[in-house]
Protein backbone atom coordinates (compact mmCIF):
# COMPACT_ATOMS: atom_id res chain seq x y z
CA UNK A 1 0.00 0.00 0.00
CA UNK A 2 1.45 3.37 -0.86
CA UNK A 3 2.61 5.38 2.18
CA UNK A 4 0.32 8.29 1.39
CA UNK A 5 -2.68 6.03 1.53
CA UNK A 6 -1.52 4.38 4.83
CA UNK A 7 -1.19 7.75 6.63
CA UNK A 8 -4.41 9.20 5.33
CA UNK A 9 -6.87 10.20 8.10
CA UNK A 10 -10.25 8.52 8.06
CA UNK A 11 -13.05 10.70 6.77
CA UNK A 12 -14.38 13.04 9.45
CA UNK A 13 -17.86 12.45 10.74
CA UNK A 14 -19.79 15.70 11.34
CA UNK A 15 -23.04 15.62 13.21
CA UNK A 16 -25.73 17.67 11.55
CA UNK A 17 -26.12 21.17 13.13
CA UNK A 18 -29.21 21.53 15.33
CA UNK A 19 -29.25 25.33 15.40
CA UNK A 20 -28.94 25.38 19.23
CA UNK A 21 -25.14 25.38 19.35
CA UNK A 22 -24.80 29.14 20.01
CA UNK A 23 -26.79 28.85 23.25
CA UNK A 24 -24.65 26.01 24.56
CA UNK A 25 -25.93 23.02 26.48
CA UNK A 26 -29.45 23.29 27.88
CA UNK A 27 -28.32 23.19 31.54
CA UNK A 28 -26.18 26.36 31.21
CA UNK A 29 -28.30 29.47 31.93
CA UNK A 30 -27.77 32.44 29.67
CA UNK A 31 -27.03 35.92 31.02
CA UNK A 32 -30.63 36.79 30.24
CA UNK A 33 -31.85 33.85 32.37
CA UNK A 34 -29.66 34.97 35.26
CA UNK A 35 -30.88 38.57 34.96
CA UNK A 36 -34.52 37.42 34.90
CA UNK A 37 -33.98 35.19 37.93
CA UNK A 38 -32.35 38.04 39.86
CA UNK A 39 -35.19 40.38 38.94
CA UNK A 40 -37.74 37.83 40.09
CA UNK A 41 -36.02 37.35 43.44
CA UNK A 42 -37.53 39.49 46.20
CA UNK A 43 -34.29 39.17 48.14
CA UNK A 44 -32.16 40.59 45.33
CA UNK A 45 -34.69 43.30 44.56
CA UNK A 46 -34.65 44.42 48.20
CA UNK A 47 -30.86 44.30 48.32
CA UNK A 48 -30.66 46.35 45.14
CA UNK A 49 -33.13 48.91 46.59
CA UNK A 50 -31.02 49.34 49.74
CA UNK A 51 -27.79 49.71 47.76
CA UNK A 52 -29.49 52.32 45.57
CA UNK A 53 -30.93 54.15 48.62
CA UNK A 54 -27.53 54.30 50.32
CA UNK A 55 -25.94 55.60 47.13
CA UNK A 56 -28.66 58.29 46.84
CA UNK A 57 -28.06 59.33 50.44
CA UNK A 58 -24.33 59.68 49.80
CA UNK A 59 -25.07 61.90 46.80
CA UNK A 60 -27.01 64.36 48.98
CA UNK A 61 -23.80 65.52 50.69
CA UNK A 62 -22.94 67.17 47.35
CA UNK A 63 -26.16 69.19 47.14
CA UNK A 64 -25.75 72.94 47.50
CA UNK A 65 -28.16 75.59 48.76
CA UNK A 66 -31.06 76.32 46.41
CA UNK A 67 -30.85 72.83 44.87
CA UNK A 68 -34.59 72.95 44.11
CA UNK A 69 -34.44 76.51 42.64
CA UNK A 70 -36.77 77.71 45.43
CA UNK A 71 -34.07 78.28 48.04
CA UNK A 72 -34.12 74.86 49.75
CA UNK A 73 -31.32 74.03 52.17
CA UNK A 74 -29.33 70.87 51.41
CA UNK A 75 -29.70 67.98 53.86
CA UNK A 76 -27.21 68.51 56.70
CA UNK A 77 -25.13 65.85 58.48
CA UNK A 78 -27.79 65.40 61.20
CA UNK A 79 -30.49 64.60 58.63
CA UNK A 80 -28.21 62.33 56.60
CA UNK A 81 -26.97 60.37 59.62
CA UNK A 82 -30.49 59.94 60.92
CA UNK A 83 -31.62 58.73 57.48
CA UNK A 84 -28.70 56.26 57.38
CA UNK A 85 -29.79 54.88 60.77
CA UNK A 86 -33.33 54.57 59.42
CA UNK A 87 -32.12 52.64 56.40
CA UNK A 88 -30.38 50.19 58.76
CA UNK A 89 -33.64 49.59 60.63
CA UNK A 90 -35.55 49.23 57.37
CA UNK A 91 -33.03 46.60 56.27
CA UNK A 92 -33.65 44.52 59.38
CA UNK A 93 -37.41 45.01 58.92
CA UNK A 94 -37.11 43.97 55.28
CA UNK A 95 -38.89 47.10 54.04
CA UNK A 96 -36.91 48.52 51.11
CA UNK A 97 -37.68 52.15 50.25
CA UNK A 98 -39.06 53.05 46.85
CA UNK A 99 -36.86 56.14 46.74
CA UNK A 100 -34.72 58.37 48.94
CA UNK A 101 -35.02 62.07 48.08
CA UNK A 102 -33.90 65.41 49.44
CA UNK A 103 -36.68 67.36 51.13
CA UNK A 104 -37.52 70.90 50.05
CA UNK A 105 -38.12 71.62 53.72
CA UNK A 106 -34.44 70.82 54.40
CA UNK A 107 -33.65 67.19 55.14
CA UNK A 108 -33.97 63.71 53.69
CA UNK A 109 -37.11 61.77 52.87
CA UNK A 110 -37.40 58.00 52.63
CA UNK A 111 -40.42 57.16 50.48
CA UNK A 112 -42.54 54.04 50.03
CA UNK A 113 -45.15 53.46 47.35
CA UNK A 114 -47.34 50.46 46.73
CA UNK A 115 -50.03 51.28 44.19
CA UNK A 116 -52.30 53.93 45.70
CA UNK A 117 -50.62 53.64 49.09
CA UNK A 118 -47.91 56.16 49.91
CA UNK A 119 -45.76 56.72 53.01
CA UNK A 120 -42.60 58.57 53.88
CA UNK A 121 -40.33 59.25 56.83
CA UNK A 122 -38.74 62.67 56.74
CA UNK A 123 -35.53 63.31 58.59
CA UNK A 124 -35.32 67.09 58.94
CA UNK A 125 -32.19 69.21 59.34
CA UNK A 126 -33.60 70.23 62.74
CA UNK A 127 -33.25 66.61 63.91
CA UNK A 128 -37.00 65.96 63.88
CA UNK A 129 -38.38 62.77 62.36
CA UNK A 130 -41.84 62.94 60.80
CA UNK A 131 -43.88 60.21 59.17
CA UNK A 132 -46.90 60.32 56.91
CA UNK A 133 -49.04 57.69 55.23
CA UNK A 134 -52.17 57.77 53.12
CA UNK A 135 -54.00 56.02 50.33
CA UNK A 136 -55.14 58.03 47.31
CA UNK A 137 -56.84 61.21 48.46
CA UNK A 138 -57.89 59.81 51.83
CA UNK A 139 -57.09 61.77 55.00
CA UNK A 140 -53.35 61.44 55.64
CA UNK A 141 -51.99 60.33 58.99
CA UNK A 142 -49.01 62.41 60.17
CA UNK A 143 -47.02 61.81 63.32
CA UNK A 144 -43.70 62.64 64.93
CA UNK A 145 -41.26 59.83 65.67
CA UNK A 146 -39.01 59.98 68.72
CA UNK A 147 -35.30 59.58 68.03
CA UNK A 148 -34.95 56.10 69.48
CA UNK A 149 -34.81 52.70 67.86
CA UNK A 150 -38.01 51.43 69.45
CA UNK A 151 -40.10 54.37 68.14
CA UNK A 152 -38.56 54.10 64.70
CA UNK A 153 -39.24 50.36 64.54
CA UNK A 154 -42.84 50.95 65.58
CA UNK A 155 -43.27 53.55 62.82
CA UNK A 156 -41.72 51.17 60.28
CA UNK A 157 -44.19 48.45 61.34
CA UNK A 158 -47.11 50.87 60.91
CA UNK A 159 -45.90 51.80 57.43
CA UNK A 160 -45.40 48.16 56.50
CA UNK A 161 -48.97 47.39 57.61
CA UNK A 162 -50.25 50.37 55.63
CA UNK A 163 -48.46 49.36 52.44
CA UNK A 164 -49.51 45.72 52.61
CA UNK A 165 -53.09 46.08 53.87
CA UNK B 1 -29.95 76.21 34.97
CA UNK B 2 -28.90 76.97 31.41
CA UNK B 3 -27.78 80.38 30.23
CA UNK B 4 -29.88 80.30 27.09
CA UNK B 5 -31.82 83.56 26.92
CA UNK B 6 -35.57 83.41 26.31
CA UNK B 7 -37.82 86.28 25.48
CA UNK B 8 -40.06 87.16 28.42
CA UNK B 9 -43.72 87.11 27.41
CA UNK B 10 -45.41 90.48 27.77
CA UNK B 11 -47.97 89.04 30.21
CA UNK B 12 -45.19 88.48 32.78
CA UNK B 13 -44.30 92.18 33.21
CA UNK B 14 -46.10 93.95 36.02
CA UNK B 15 -46.07 97.41 34.38
CA UNK B 16 -47.72 99.13 37.34
CA UNK B 17 -50.61 96.72 37.65
CA UNK B 18 -52.05 96.45 41.19
CA UNK B 19 -52.28 93.37 43.40
CA UNK B 20 -55.35 91.26 42.78
CA UNK B 21 -56.30 89.19 45.82
CA UNK B 22 -59.41 87.69 44.19
CA UNK B 23 -58.62 84.04 43.50
CA UNK B 24 -61.19 81.77 41.91
CA UNK B 25 -61.68 78.39 43.57
CA UNK B 26 -61.04 76.71 40.21
CA UNK B 27 -57.96 78.78 39.39
CA UNK B 28 -54.79 76.73 38.88
CA UNK B 29 -51.57 77.46 40.72
CA UNK B 30 -48.27 76.43 39.09
CA UNK B 31 -44.89 75.49 40.53
CA UNK B 32 -41.61 73.96 39.30
CA UNK B 33 -40.73 70.45 40.41
CA UNK B 34 -37.93 67.88 40.04
CA UNK B 35 -38.55 64.36 38.77
CA UNK B 36 -37.14 62.92 42.04
CA UNK B 37 -40.33 63.98 43.80
CA UNK B 38 -42.65 62.25 41.36
CA UNK B 39 -42.62 58.67 42.63
CA UNK B 40 -44.64 55.92 40.93
CA UNK B 41 -47.62 58.16 40.23
CA UNK B 42 -47.46 60.10 43.52
CA UNK B 43 -46.11 63.59 44.01
CA UNK B 44 -44.27 63.47 47.31
CA UNK B 45 -44.93 66.11 49.97
CA UNK B 46 -41.13 66.27 50.20
CA UNK B 47 -41.18 68.41 47.05
CA UNK B 48 -43.08 71.14 48.90
CA UNK B 49 -41.62 73.69 51.24
CA UNK B 50 -43.76 75.20 53.94
CA UNK B 51 -43.05 78.87 54.41
CA UNK B 52 -44.41 81.20 51.76
CA UNK B 53 -44.26 78.72 48.94
CA UNK B 54 -43.85 80.49 45.58
CA UNK B 55 -46.51 79.86 42.96
CA UNK B 56 -47.76 81.40 39.73
CA UNK B 57 -51.46 81.97 39.33
CA UNK B 58 -53.28 80.88 36.18
CA UNK B 59 -55.22 84.14 35.82
CA UNK B 60 -52.09 86.01 34.73
CA UNK B 61 -49.72 83.31 33.46
CA UNK B 62 -49.13 80.19 31.48
CA UNK B 63 -47.62 77.09 33.14
CA UNK B 64 -44.26 77.47 31.36
CA UNK B 65 -43.75 80.96 32.86
CA UNK B 66 -42.46 79.38 36.10
CA UNK B 67 -39.59 77.89 34.10
CA UNK B 68 -38.25 81.35 33.26
CA UNK B 69 -35.90 82.94 35.79
CA UNK B 70 -35.64 86.67 36.50
CA UNK B 71 -32.40 86.62 34.49
CA UNK B 72 -34.27 85.30 31.46
CA UNK B 73 -32.72 81.84 31.56
CA UNK B 74 -34.63 78.57 31.55
CA UNK B 75 -34.81 76.26 34.53
CA UNK B 76 -33.55 73.38 32.42
CA UNK B 77 -35.01 69.93 33.13
CA UNK B 78 -37.58 71.11 35.68
CA UNK B 79 -41.23 70.25 35.17
CA UNK B 80 -44.35 72.20 36.11
CA UNK B 81 -47.02 70.91 38.46
CA UNK B 82 -50.42 72.38 39.17
CA UNK B 83 -53.17 72.27 41.74
CA UNK B 84 -56.34 74.24 42.25
CA UNK B 85 -56.96 77.00 44.77
CA UNK B 86 -59.74 74.83 46.25
CA UNK B 87 -57.17 72.07 46.87
CA UNK B 88 -55.50 74.23 49.55
CA UNK B 89 -56.84 73.07 52.92
CA UNK B 90 -58.65 76.13 54.30
CA UNK B 91 -57.79 75.39 57.93
CA UNK B 92 -55.74 72.88 59.91
CA UNK B 93 -55.18 72.17 63.56
CA UNK B 94 -52.93 69.72 65.36
CA UNK B 95 -53.56 68.54 68.93
CA UNK B 96 -52.69 71.36 71.30
CA UNK B 97 -52.28 74.02 68.62
CA UNK B 98 -54.32 76.96 67.37
CA UNK B 99 -56.31 76.71 64.16
CA UNK B 100 -54.35 77.96 61.18
CA UNK B 101 -55.88 79.11 57.91
CA UNK B 102 -54.23 78.83 54.50
CA UNK B 103 -54.81 80.81 51.32
CA UNK B 104 -53.02 82.06 48.20
CA UNK B 105 -51.75 85.63 48.24
CA UNK B 106 -50.91 87.60 45.12
CA UNK B 107 -47.35 88.95 45.55
CA UNK B 108 -46.57 90.40 42.11
CA UNK B 109 -42.98 90.96 41.02
CA UNK B 110 -41.80 93.37 38.36
CA UNK B 111 -40.78 90.51 36.04
CA UNK B 112 -43.48 88.06 37.11
CA UNK B 113 -46.84 89.68 37.71
CA UNK B 114 -48.54 86.33 38.39
CA UNK B 115 -46.21 85.51 41.31
CA UNK B 116 -48.15 84.40 44.37
CA UNK B 117 -47.39 82.73 47.68
CA UNK B 118 -49.12 80.23 49.89
CA UNK B 119 -49.83 82.12 53.10
CA UNK B 120 -51.02 81.16 56.52
CA UNK B 121 -52.52 83.05 59.42
CA UNK B 122 -54.40 82.25 62.58
CA UNK B 123 -58.16 81.81 62.34
CA UNK B 124 -58.58 85.36 63.72
CA UNK B 125 -56.91 86.76 60.58
CA UNK B 126 -54.19 89.07 61.86
CA UNK B 127 -53.28 90.06 58.29
CA UNK B 128 -49.69 88.98 58.90
CA UNK B 129 -47.94 85.79 57.88
CA UNK B 130 -48.18 83.63 61.00
CA UNK B 131 -46.39 80.32 60.69
CA UNK B 132 -47.41 77.40 62.89
CA UNK B 133 -44.66 76.02 65.11
CA UNK B 134 -46.06 72.53 64.80
CA UNK B 135 -44.12 70.45 62.28
CA UNK B 136 -47.14 68.17 62.09
CA UNK B 137 -49.38 70.95 60.71
CA UNK B 138 -46.69 71.87 58.19
CA UNK B 139 -46.31 68.29 57.00
CA UNK B 140 -50.06 67.79 56.90
CA UNK B 141 -50.47 70.85 54.67
CA UNK B 142 -47.66 69.74 52.34
CA UNK B 143 -49.16 66.26 52.13
CA UNK B 144 -52.71 67.41 51.48
CA UNK B 145 -51.48 69.62 48.66
CA UNK B 146 -49.35 66.82 47.20
CA UNK B 147 -52.42 64.56 47.02
CA UNK B 148 -54.03 66.95 44.51
CA UNK B 149 -51.05 67.66 42.29
CA UNK B 150 -51.18 67.07 38.54
CA UNK B 151 -48.23 67.28 36.22
CA UNK B 152 -48.58 69.97 33.57
CA UNK B 153 -45.09 69.79 32.05
CA UNK B 154 -43.09 66.63 32.88
CA UNK B 155 -39.64 67.08 34.42
CA UNK B 156 -36.62 65.44 32.86
CA UNK B 157 -34.22 66.26 35.71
Amino acid sequence: MPLATQNARPPAIYLPLSGQEAEGPAFTPSLGDIRRAVEASAYWRALEAFVRAEAQLTEFSRLTADWDSYGAEPPNATARESAAQLLGILRTSNLPPTRVVPSSEGGVGICFVNGEAYADIESLNSGELLAVMYTGTEEPQVWEISQNEESIKKAVEQILDHLTS
Amino acid sequence: MTTLPRERPDRMFRRGRPEDQEFGREEFLYRRYLSDHWIDGHFSDLGFKFPRQSLNRQKYSEPEDVLLSDEGTNYEGYGVLEFLVCDIPPALQAPGTRVFVFFPKHVPRELNYAHSELWCDTEHRTGDYIEPRSSIIKKLLRTKLSQHVSIRIPASK
